[in-house]
């Protein structure tokens, strides 16, 4: 079972990082996003998992992506779950469509709540929270 | 309609059902409810506890081994399965299937709740790899089941108009239909307006789109039709059933083609719905729809989901009273997990039952003869009153 990792100084909930899910986590680092490429049938897929979701195939590339997508849906969250999220509130959580097609789950950055609308252009961003861990992240074009 | 094709048809039924009162029990545990439940199941239908010979719990509520060691049973089929609404009608299907075939002549579904007392599966389910089960991504602060409620709302409106206003309704007369259930825990009448003032918790759900978290014990008794006839009040039979649809397709908490997580865009349009050629009926024969209504928008996907309006007409659908006692097809006649409580939706059922006998008083849909559990997952079971 997977155990919570959470930022010393703030609580900060952390990704956990799967091995399966390395390279896109040390490719954010260097601010970048790769995605898996299927090797076979050229399909970009996430989440990352063992094999293409489309064929099995278990030989794909990390795949640089071009960082520009729309918000497909978002939320914003008034209700603090947690005390790292008490002085976040009101904040976004967005999907975003990347044009390669695949759907992230992440925040927009650079935006009031209250200007985010469903459709808008964004392209990727990067916060860096500690030395081992950069999100992936989205800001309006 | 060929109902022969299914063999099952009426041959299993719900022949008890037991409700613990629905608030804090802070002096309780989740055993003691679930055996007062246990208890009070086994007088509704006149039985004794050695005529149980099988036991279903889901998780995070009392386990099925600690339970029977309590109740000094022993069974001969048991099991045990996970923690979400979306299993409750499988473990119903399960049970029927495994006392259709002989493997068990009554199991007992128990479930005691104490709240948060064991915390909730989701709290372990959202560091899983890729996302929870409601899609939560928590280094996001995407956290807690809302959210793929919420995230989905937000695409169907995007799709088809509407926003928040269009969920008023659904509380409000599910709110109405509690204010006739006294075991209802939110009773007070709520309006339109009490709804658009209530806070957001996640922007498109407001704090009365969210059901509650109570502690409360529910069993129920499935046992074949025959065997069912002889107990104290008859049995509720299983007419027809068609399973949780699953897949990248079938997002948790949202309907079919939104486009919430890795889904396709669509318009969904039912088509060949087992449970009702399972059943022998139609839309038009049912009289009252129960939802899994952990939060209002699931109502608009579970009726648009089984044809009972067309697709983005669900927010229409629910408005002037029709989904309340007394409208043309009442959701939750016991103002559900919205407003009733919530015992992981096992309260639902004891409902269809206590409906399908003519026991509901001033919420009792009037010579209700078929319920319908429906959810945006594809799950579903038609209920018939016992002939």
């Amino acid at each position: 079972m997977t155990t919570p990792v959470q930022q010393d100084a703030t609580g900060r909930y952390l990704p956990v990082m799967h091995p399966e899910e390395q390279p896109y986590w040390d490719a954010a680092r260097r601010h970048e996003l790769v995605l898996p490429k299927c090797d076979s049938c050229g399909k970009v897929y996430y989440p990352v998992g063992p094999v293409c979701p489309n064929c099995l195939s278990s030989h794909f590339s990390w795949a640089p992506m071009s960082g520009l997508g729309t918000v497909s849906s978002f939320v914003v969250y008034h209700k603090p779950w947690a005390p790292w999220l008490k002085p976040r509130v009101p904040y976004v959580v967005a999907q975003v469509e990347l044009a390669e097609g695949p759907r992230l789950t992440t925040n927009l950055l650079d935006i009031a709540p209250g200007d985010v609308r469903a459709g808008m252009a964004v392209q990727v961003a990067y916060e860096t929270l500690t030395e081992e861990v950069t999100l992936v992240q989205f800001r309006p074009v | 309609m060929a109902a022969d094709a299914n063999p099952m048809r009426g041959q299993v039924a719900i022949a008890g059902v037991g409700l613990t009162e629905l608030k804090s029990f802070p002096d309780r545990t989740s055993l003691s409810l679930a055996v007062e439940a246990f208890k009070l199941a086994l007088d509704d239908a006149g039985l004794a506890k050695t005529d149980v010979d099988g036991l279903m719990c889901l998780a995070y509520g009392t386990d099925y081994d600690r339970f029977l060691e309590a109740v000094g049973l022993n069974v001969r089929y048991a099991y045990q399965g996970w923690s979400h609404g979306r299993f409750l009608a499988p473990m119903i299907q399960h049970a029927a299937m495994a006392v259709y075939h002989g493997l068990a002549d009554c199991i007992a579904i128990v479930h005691g709740r104490r709240g948060r007392a064991f915390g909730q599966p989701v709290d372990i389910e959202m560091w899983r790899q890729g996302l929870g089960p409601h899609g939560e991504s928590p280094a996001y602060g995407a956290v807690a089941p809302a959210y793929g409620v919420a995230i989905s709302a937000r695409r169907y409106f995007e799709l088809y108009g509407g926003g928040s206003e269009d969920l008023a309704e659904i509380a409000v007369s599910l709110r109405h239909n509690a204010s006739l259930n006294p075991n209802a825990l939110r009773r007070d009448p709520i309006t339109v307006a009490d709804h658009q003032a209530s806070p957001w918790i996640i922007d498109p759900l407001r704090r009365l789109d969210c059901c509650q978290n109570n502690d409360g014990g529910a069993c129920l008794l499935i046992m074949s039709a025959d065997r069912a006839r002889d107990t104290l009040k008859g049995g509720v039979q299983l007419l027809g059933m068609q399973g949780v649809h699953a897949g990248p397709e079938y997002h948790n908490f949202a309907h079919v083609g939104l486009g919430v997580a890795q889904q396709s865009v669509f318009t969904y349009h039912p088509d060949n719905l087992r449970v009702y050629q399972q059943a022998g009926i139609d839309q038009s024969d049912v009289d009252s729809v129960t939802v899994y209504d952990a939060f209002s928008p699931v109502i608009l996907y579970a009726l648009e989901r089984f044809g009972f309006c067309g697709p983005g007409e669900a927010r229409d659908f629910v408005k002037k009273g029709r989904i309340a006692v007394g409208g043309e097809l009442p959701v939750n006649t016991s103002g559900g997990l919205l407003s009733e409580g919530h015992v992981v939706g096992w309260n639902l059922f004891v409902e269809i039952v206590r409906q399908l006998r003519g026991e509901c008083g001033a919420r009792q849909v009037p010579d209700a003869r078929f319920i319908q559990f429906a959810s945006f997952l594809g799950d579903s079971i038609v209920f018939g009153r016992q002939p």
